[in-house]
């Protein structure tokens, strides 16, 4: 390759890198990969058409990308080098080839120009309305209708050759889709899972598609039904941003047009519902979760419920929430009418099929309380208060599980260095492989929370808690069922209870057993399922 | 069968005001063209919400070039369309936007092409020279072309609204009303999927063409602006349907 063009090609790229339309994904790496499978490169029909080439015997695609491509040479009979650089000046000094493939296409670009006989009908069509209009024979443009861009009707775009994509994969259509930004073992995710089992078991497994719409993590897929419909959007396209997500979601609602469409956390799928929930209303049924507010690193309200539940509100069917206090909360803050109020549910999630009984026996001569805090290591599950805790009761024994943000992580490692009672004992696989019998009571120290999963699991194993009373907790911890710390902040009132605990077996007993009745009846599926299914719309054709 | 076919040529107009003028001489002369070839052709403007000049204008040209002249009061090109359809007489419809232009041939073309293919077929122009504001050509796909897709009728419209059809099929499948207020429009789009479903197919008549005004906001795009979209079809869900199930 010239020196010139060596610097021509590089400035160029590094022109195109900087565009703001470009999204840095310009690819030379691939370059022969993605030519050879464009179909536009005839190894033949180029050693044909330029016998210099195969006089040199050099690989066709080999003298294409190190020379051909700068010379204009064309790489097949359908797609004109010279032509492309002409009509689309924007593009010089790149490989024209390699740009039509990654962007021309998807921008209604032309690889040649109009079939001579396509262009001879436009005229004489010309011929025949010219002389009516002055906007057109004013106009000099007309005088070079050759140099007009052809365009039709195709919906072209990266989003809509991902819908493409997925719309040839798909088997069937659908009754339900329920949204997810992932499917990892969280506390909303298994919201969605517990409503797609529902569903499933309701209307059949081929009923029910699962979208997971932000994010590529499905590792908790096992936790659905067998056979449910997953379909991930990052393994079609990883490159979408949130509002491009958000279109590939309404085309597909406008395609499947299902009966409900039902979105658990789903950044999409929420941008989806404010852009076009007055539209996709019309046809389908549009429910969001809501649990609790979400707040910033910085400390402002950052959740769905204050950033996008007041305009999508007027197209919602729905609204499913695990707790009646964020309810309240979300009809006082929005000044809620009767019409928009009463599209509130509150479905009180179910506690697990499987659990494993707390049978550690409780006794005051115990030297010391030993206590488990089981957790996503971040800030929402207030980490710091964790720690002023441990520092301050050094006659309890905390055991840590979980993992989460690595600040955090870090910071209960550091802490376990420095005191002897505390235990890093990293992640869980769930709460029931817990050795929960080894403890006498579960902390729970969340700054915010809808009704936390993992509260239901250990109300259900029947182990004595002490809980931060934020968000829906207190509808679970009460006096009678638990230890509520109202004063969540403060360390000492969390101290307290557990020497209460420690102090009174008898006690911590009782209430432990009147939360774990108090949750097998007010969380059992039975109740779920028949909350689920009075929700207006769900069932209804 | 007779060898002259019967047309009505209907006409949308608005507010367009004298640039209603080029559009009906277009008609004009594709009307003189078919009816020198033996083709019957009558011609009907809807006049929606018209301002005094449109009025005046589409009213003194019905008076000199037979031509019958409705006004209507709903502010809905689809619903218009859908009256012209219903005070026509003629067994296929051709539509025309007051503001647009009929090739010469468009006319005759269209009926030659309905003449030698007797399906279930909305014809379309093969070209679309669009001027004004923007110029480009609009070159219309048919739907037995290789590169027609089904879902590229989800988020774009291959054809424009200047169609030709049987007026029978348009009284069975009107077009849709347009709710802004609810986010729905694209009337043209809506019924091209709402009639595809119903197993028509959309063809193009080689070598006939149209002129389209850009204005500088026209309704399609106020409509987009607006983030509405077509009326909602089962075309893709009953195509979804379908397919047959995955081996295991």
């Amino acid at each position: 390759m010239k020196r010139g063009k060596l610097t021509e090609y590089a400035r160029n790229l590094a022109r195109w890198a900087s565009r703001a339309s470009f999204d840095g994904k310009f690819k030379i790496d691939g370059a022969a990969k993605r030519i050879a499978q464009s179909g536009l490169f005839d190894g033949n029909w180029y050693l044909e058409k330029y016998p210099d080439v195969a006089a040199a015997g050099i690989p066709p695609l080999d003298h294409y990308l190190r020379h051909g491509a700068f010379e204009h040479r064309a790489p097949g009979p359908n797609f004109d080098p010279v032509w492309y650089v002409t009509r689309y000046p924007d593009i010089l000094g790149m490989n024209p080839l390699l740009h039509y493939i990654d962007y021309g296409v998807t921008e209604g670009r032309t690889a040649k120009p109009p079939i001579p006989s396509f262009v001879e009908r436009t005229k004489k069509v010309l011929d025949q309305i010219s002389d009516l209009d002055p906007e057109i024979y004013s106009s000099a443009a007309f005088k070079h209708i050759t140099a007009f861009q052809v365009v039709d009707g195709e919906w072209r775009g990266i989003v809509a050759a991902t819908f493409g994509k997925i719309y040839e994969s798909l088997t069937r259509s659908f009754e339900y889709m329920v949204f997810v930004p992932w499917l990892t073992h969280g506390g909303a995710d298994l919201v969605a899972v517990n409503l797609v089992r529902s569903l499933t078991k309701r209307f059949g497994v081929k009923s029910t598609l699962v979208v997971v719409a932000d994010e590529e993590s499905t590792v908790a897929r096992d936790w659905l039904p067998a056979n449910t419909e997953v379909l991930v959007f990052r393994a079609f396209e990883a490159s979408l941003n949130v509002e491009q997500r958000a279109e590939l979601i309404e085309a597909l609602i406008q395609a499947i047009r299902p009966r409900c469409v039902i979105n658990i956390n789903s950044h999409s799928c929420w941008q989806a519902f404010v852009r076009r929930g007055a539209a996709l209303g019309t046809f389908t049924r549009l429910y969001a979760g809501l649990f609790c507010r979400d707040y910033s690193a910085d400390g402002r309200p950052a959740g769905y419920a204050d950033t996008h539940f007041r305009e999508a509100a007027p197209f919602l069917s729905g609204v499913i929430l695990d707790n009646s206090t964020f309810a309240e909360e979300l009809c006082a803050r929005f000044g809620l009418p009767d019409q928009l109020s009463k599209k509130l549910r509150v479905l009180k999630q179910p506690i697990p099929n499987v659990t494993v009984p707390w049978t550690r026996p409780l006794s005051t001569r115990a030297k010391k309380l030993s206590v488990l805090w089981a957790s996503r290591l971040c800030r929402q599950k207030n980490v710091d208060l964790l720690t002023k805790i441990v520092n301050q009761a050094p006659f309890i024994n905390f055991d840590v599980w979980g993992r989460g943000d690595e600040i955090f992580e870090r910071q209960i490692r550091v802490l376990q260095g420095k005191r002897s009672n505390i235990k890093f004992q990293g992640p869980y696989e769930s709460f029931v492989a817990l050795p929960i019998s080894k403890y006498d009571a579960f902390l729970y120290t969340s700054l915010w929370d809808g009704i936390p999963n993992v509260l239901l699991e250990a109300a259900a194993a029947g182990i004595p808690i002490v809980a931060s009373r934020v968000g829906g907790v207190g509808e679970l911890v009460t006096d009678q069922t638990g230890w509520p710390i109202t004063e969540y902040e403060e360390p000492n009132e969390y101290i307290r209870s557990l020497t209460a605990i420690h102090s009174s077996p008898t006690e911590a007993r009782q209430r432990a057993d009147a939360m774990s009745r108090f949750v097998t009846t007010e969380h059992s599926w039975v109740k779920y399922e028949k909350e689920l299914f009075k929700v207006e719309g769900l069932c209804e054709g | 069968m007779s060898s002259r076919m019967a047309v009505t040529a209907i006409v949308n107009s608005h507010r367009e005001g004298l640039l209603c003028l080029p559009s009906l001489r277009s008609l004009t002369r594709a009307r003189s063209f078919a009816e020198q070839r033996g083709v019957d052709v009558e011609s009907i403007v809807v006049l929606d919400r018209p301002d005094d000049l449109t009025w005046e204008l589409v009213t003194r040209w019905g008076q000199t070039e037979r031509g019958k002249v409705i006004v209507v009061d709903n502010g809905d090109a689809g619903i218009s369309r859908n009256q012209g359809v219903s005070a026509a007489s003629a067994e296929w419809i051709a539509f025309l936007d007051a503001d647009d232009l009929w090739g010469e041939t468009w006319l005759f073309d269209a009926v030659m092409a309905s003449r030698h293919d007797q399906r279930n077929i909305v014809w379309h122009p093969e070209i679309n020279i669009y001027f004004g504001r923007a110029q480009h050509i609009f070159r219309h796909i048919d739907m037995e072309d290789a590169e027609f897709k089904l879902w590229s009728l989800v988020g774009s419209n291959y054809w424009t609204s200047l169609c030709f059809a049987r007026r029978e099929l348009l009284l069975h499948i009107p077009y849709p009303r347009t709710v802004l207020s609810k986010k729905i429009g694209f009337e043209d789009w809506g019924w091209n999927r709402a009639t595809i479903a119903a197993g028509v197919l959309h063809k193009i008549v080689r070598g006939a063409g149209h002129a389209i005004r850009v204005r500088s906001m026209s309704l399609v795009k106020q409509t987009a602006a607006g983030e509405a979209i077509p009326s909602p079809t089962d075309l893709f869900r009953n195509e979804l349907q379908t397919r047959l199930p995955r081996k295991p």
